[in-house]
């Protein structure tokens, strides 16, 4: 048997006739070999992110489900979750970005909650590439075209340019929603006798083992693979949403699944898996789109908008009244049996006949793990080269520089307002909606660092994790959980898998010590071409909750007399900050050693100044460091700012250094008192006042704010 | 009978086509030279039942006037061929 | 005042329309599926929301514009009852003829979000009535398709019968026209009435400039306080 095609290794495949205790026919071993796959087994990394700090106070549904579930209270869940398109949209940036946005839809639908709110995290190649233009222009026309006629707005995200995404750039999707806790759905409540029903689009050829394209590197012949592309229709997702919400609320549906990676033989066969039964399938009851569709053909397309729904057989003729209604396919192919068969029949013919448990459990693999040769020099940083004698024109570079400068003219082409719930959408460090019918507001950042990871993974993942808690803390948030989408080279390769375990280490130290439980997630291997290999991405996405939602501190709400506070060390590292890469051209030199006890001291403090009320306006230092953090803060409160410290330490530390908990706060005059006492026992500093209509900075510059905001808007390009 | 049958609508004479320009425009920077009225619209093509050519040219002429066409900004061309049995 | 939303598939602002008239003007906002023929209860409002009906396939609003529940809402308004077409809502009134004019693709090529500012131009119809002549309103856009078309002589026509009632603004000046068009739009056309009065399609989003804690203002609600007086105060017909 041809078991190399279908992606199995000779040990794998031995394995398996071990297990069958005979050989398995080719639609076996196809069903297998892709269920096998890194895409759908996470056999690479499933060890490793295993570590992940799961239990939390807030935690509904943890790692395990289509989506992680957090408790916003008073009755309401949040099912939310990323997940990578990468492949696809390096191949088709159009309709890869487009089904990357449909297929976390559908994650969250999964749940039973409507989806409510997107994000997504873009990853680009160097900007002034014609190539790196045409892939984002056609992933962000994706991503509008489909999340605007689906109607989930997208109220936020990350795009982060650097060469090493020139052949690989990376689309990762993130959506979430609002669920009523007694309607949530799940993927493990199946029974025997239940019947498995498919709505939604007719099954076809498009993306046909698009999972096991999204195994391998992207090779020369990744053009020939143009017709594994899928092609998203967003018009069927938003019935398929408005269907299924109808179902849900009806309590017509016993337990469903989406359909993304390996189509309908992932989705029945984990959902028989999960929910301890078996089942039996009959093919020729799957409706198709084309004529002569061989069996695994049928079973590992992965068409879009599809949803596999298990329903109790008195509830049929309700749910295919209500496809009807909507206009959807619906067709019962299969039924819920004894546990642990997955029969597929064809015409009465049994063709295939496998264990479930064979399909739901793929062997681990364990990839040898060895630092990179180059780690040292990575991490070396050469300040020589860093010197900063023009403090003026280095702001303006580091604020107008493709990953400072504004993103509106990307997010601009994205709906951030419909379904009327955005408190506070795309340019704001930290996005805001209401949770429905309450005063309650969820809060979400979305992070990534990949150039602090590439000199450091473990402390650069750590970075990264600790400022998406940062801003939620600034607003005045409780963090509820988090969810990620780790996308890595090869883990072949013994020095990327170091990279990948150090990188998952730091995120989850960090998560463990700072309560924030991960929920869900991603995983996204293979990230590399003939040409090079991505740098270590790992993107965060953090919920927060308040109660009150009129008690967020925002940022860009400075008010004129305002003093302004620096809270947190003088200075962070300049190792693989914005500014050392702008200089240098390439990252290095490490950022700051993770210090949780440092972390929960200012979470404290900034939690508190946020529920009393006493500062206007708050933002934490990121990426430009300090300059950046009070330029973005002048821009968008449209205030002067007059500074009137004089560092002890060199320039560029002081006005450009990264990493660490720092964040910078306008206090009035009436608290000032009550701010300094609040953060009595953690370093903090007066540095100037809102005045004008300059950022002065004594001895620095004096740069009125219209250059500061057309540097911001328009970029130096 | 049966027809194959091909509505081409393209947006009509002195109509503002913001994608021809756009074409046009693209294709002038990529050095193609001596480009104009460059116009971008779509083809509509069906299988047809009718008795002859003429009713088939009929009955596709309505569609265009009920659903296929606005004749506002667009115009359109009707070409129909027989598809044989 | 009785007010209907209708949904079509893929509508994705009749939720957001329904709670916006709802928690703006305190009534009950009934929601009808665009298979339905009638209206259960006579509306005095009815309202085609924004989104992508049918996808927007074809063309923005074609579709749609065929749906069974048109017939409805032609009879609605011949009857002079309130007809509010919002985005792709206008769309579909351009399709129906009930309004001419065509909406384009943006000059941009690009769906356009952002907030916009229109400026009210006139006030002699039954849903700015109740507003200040040449009064700049910020209500948000987020369309794709939001090009206003008219070949010239129509839209002299147009123009000179006064239908048009918004045109996208500056703010800071007052000053209406083209060159404030986000999308192109000919004349700066953002909203347009019918002869009668009682015909109204607007680009942008008034829903969302509704709820006050949300980030698109709130100088909506000056807009649908302007159509409930208008109703209590003369009756729709």
């Amino acid at each position: 048997m041809d078991f190399k095609s279908a992606g199995l290794s000779e040990s794998e495949y031995i394995r398996i006739i071990k297990i069958l205790e005979r050989e398995p026919n080719f639609l076996e071993t196809q069903l297998i070999g892709v269920m096998w796959s890194e895409h759908c087994s996470y056999k690479s990394t499933k060890r490793l992110l295993k570590t992940y700090p799961s239990e939390g106070k807030y935690v509904l549904q943890g790692q395990g489900e289509n989506a992680g579930v957090v408790d916003m209270g008073e009755g309401w869940g949040f099912a939310f979750k990323a997940e990578s398109h990468n492949h696809p949209s390096a191949v088709a940036p159009f309709q890869g970005a487009a089904t990357g946005v449909g297929g976390i839809i559908r994650d969250i639908i999964a749940m039973g909650a409507r989806p409510s709110v997107s994000m997504d995290g873009l990853f680009l190649g160097d900007p002034s590439l014609k190539k790196t233009q045409n892939l984002s222009k056609g992933i962000v026309e994706g991503i509008g075209a489909y999340g605007n006629a689906v109607g989930v707005p997208i109220v936020g995200g990350k795009t982060f340019y650097s060469p090493c995404y020139n052949e690989n750039p990376l689309v990762n999707a993130f959506s979430s929603g609002f669920v009523r806790l007694d309607k949530m759905a799940s993927s493990q409540t199946a029974k025997k006798g239940d019947l498995a029903v498919i709505l939604g689009s007719k099954t076809g050829r498009d993306g046909i083992a698009g999972a096991s394209f999204a195994s391998r590197e992207l090779d020369e012949n990744a053009k020939s693979s143009k017709p594994q592309i899928q092609i998203g229709d967003p018009f069927e997702e938003k019935l398929l949403i408005d269907c299924c919400m109808d179902l849900l609320s009806e309590k017509l549906i016993a337990s469903m699944q989406d359909m993304g990676a390996a189509g309908i033989l992932s989705s029945s066969s984990e959902i028989a898996h999960k929910s301890g039964c078996g089942i039996d399938i009959t093919v020729e009851n799957i409706p198709l789109r084309e004529e002569g569709m061989a069996p695994w053909e049928i079973f590992l397309s992965e068409s879009q908008e599809r949803m596999l729904l298990i329903v109790e057989t008195e509830n049929l003729e309700q749910v295919f009244t209500m496809a009807a209604h909507y206009d959807l396919d619906c067709a019962v192919v299969g039924v819920m049996t004894d546990p642990d068969r997955y029969r597929i029949y064809d015409k009465g013919e049994l063709i295939a006949d496998l264990p479930t448990s064979i399909l739901g459990d793929a062997p681990e693999i364990f990839w040898p793990s060895a630092e990179p040769a180059n780690m040292e020099e990575r991490a070396s940083l050469n300040s020589s080269n860093l010197i900063c004698n023009n403090p003026g024109k280095d702001l303006l570079s580091v604020i107008s520089c493709a990953n400072g400068r504004s993103k509106h003219e990307i997010w601009e082409q994205y709906d951030s307002m419909v379904q009327l719930h955005t408190i506070a959408g795309p340019g704001n460090p930290v996005a805001v909606v209401e949770v429905p019918d309450t005063d309650r507001a969820c809060l979400l950042t979305m992070e990534a660092e990949p150039n602090k990871c590439w000199t450091d993974p473990y402390m650069g993942a750590a970075e990264t994790m600790a400022l998406s808690l940062r801003g939620l803390w600034i607003a005045g948030a409780e963090v509820l959980g988090m969810t990620n989408c780790l996308n890595f080279a090869s883990p072949e390769a013994p020095e990327k898998f170091y990279e990948l375990e150090q990188c998952i280490k730091g995120l989850a130290d960090t998560c463990r010590s700072l309560d924030c439980p991960v929920v869900s997630g991603n995983v996204s291997l293979y990230n590399e071409t003939a040409s090079g290999q991505i740098q270590p991405t790992p993107l965060v996405v953090t919920a927060g909750l308040l109660i009150d939602r009129r008690k967020r501190l925002v940022s860009g709400n400075a008010m004129t007399g305002d003093s302004l506070y620096l809270v947190g060390d003088l200075c962070g590292s300049l190792g693989a900050s914005r500014y050392q890469v702008m200089k240098e051209g390439k990252p290095s030199g490490k950022t700051v050693e993770p210090n949780h006890k440092k972390e929960k001291a200012f979470r404290e403090r900034a939690l508190k100044t946020a529920a009393d009320g006493i500062a206007s306006s708050a933002r934490a230092i990121a990426g430009g460091g300090l300059a950046a953090a009070l330029a973005n803060e002048a821009i968008a409160s449209d205030k002067g700012f007059c500074i009137d410290f004089a560092p002890s330490s060199s320039n560029e530390e002081v006005l450009f250094s990264e990493g660490g908990a720092r964040a910078i706060y306008a206090v009035p005059d009436a608290n000032k008192e009550t701010f300094e006492k609040m953060w009595g026992g953690f370093p903090f500093v007066k540095i100037g006042t809102v005045s004008g209509d300059a950022f002065k900075w004594e001895g620095f510059f004096n740069i009125p704010l219209t250059i500061l905001k057309k540097a911001f808007t328009e970029g130096n390009s | 009978m049966i027809f194959m049958a091909e509505v081409l609508i393209t947006p009509r004479e002195g109509v503002l086509d913001t994608q021809g320009k756009a074409v046009e425009k693209t294709l002038t920077r990529l050095g193609y030279k001596g480009l104009s009225e460059v116009r971008v619209g779509k083809i509509v093509r069906m299988k047809i039942e009718a008795a002859g050519e003429k009713e088939a040219i009929v009955d596709l002429e309505s569609m265009c006037s009920d659903l296929l066409c606005n004749d506002l900004v667009e115009t359109y061309n009707i070409s129909v061929k027989e598809a044989g049995q | 005042m009785k007010a209907a939303v209708v949904v079509f598939p893929g509508s994705n602002c009749d939720r957001d329309v329904e709670r916006a008239i709802r928690e703006s003007l305190k009534i009950k906002v009934e929601m009808v599926w665009h298979e339905k023929e009638k209206f259960d209860e006579q509306p005095d409002l009815v309202v085609l929301p924004g989104g992508y009906s049918y996808g927007d396939y074809l063309r923005s609003g074609a579709i749609a514009a065929r749906s069974p529940i048109i017939k409805a809402v032609r009879e609605h308004a011949d009857r002079g009852g309130l007809l509010l077409g919002i985005c792709n809502g206008f769309q579909i009134l351009t399709e129906t003829k009930m309004l001419p004019g065509t909406l384009l693709p943006n000059t941009s090529l690009t769906f356009i979000c952002r907030e916009c500012y229109v400026r009210v131009e006139q006030t002699d119809n039954k849903f700015t009535s109740e507003l200040n002549n040449k009064e700049v309103l910020q209500f948000p856009i987020a369309h794709h398709e939001g090009l206003f078309f008219l070949p010239e002589g129509e839209l002299k026509k147009l123009e000179d019968s006064g239908r048009v009632v918004f045109r996208y603004a500056d703010p800071e000046t007052g000053k209406a026209g083209a060159e404030f068009a986000p999308n192109g739009a000919l004349n700066g056309i953002a909203g347009i009435c019918n002869e009668k009065g009682n015909i109204l399609g607007l680009m942008p989003h008034p829903e969302r400039a509704t709820i006050a804690h949300l980030n698109g203002g709130t100088d909506g609600n000056r807009f649908w306080d302007s159509i409930a007086r208008t109703f209590t105060e003369r009756g729709t017909c």
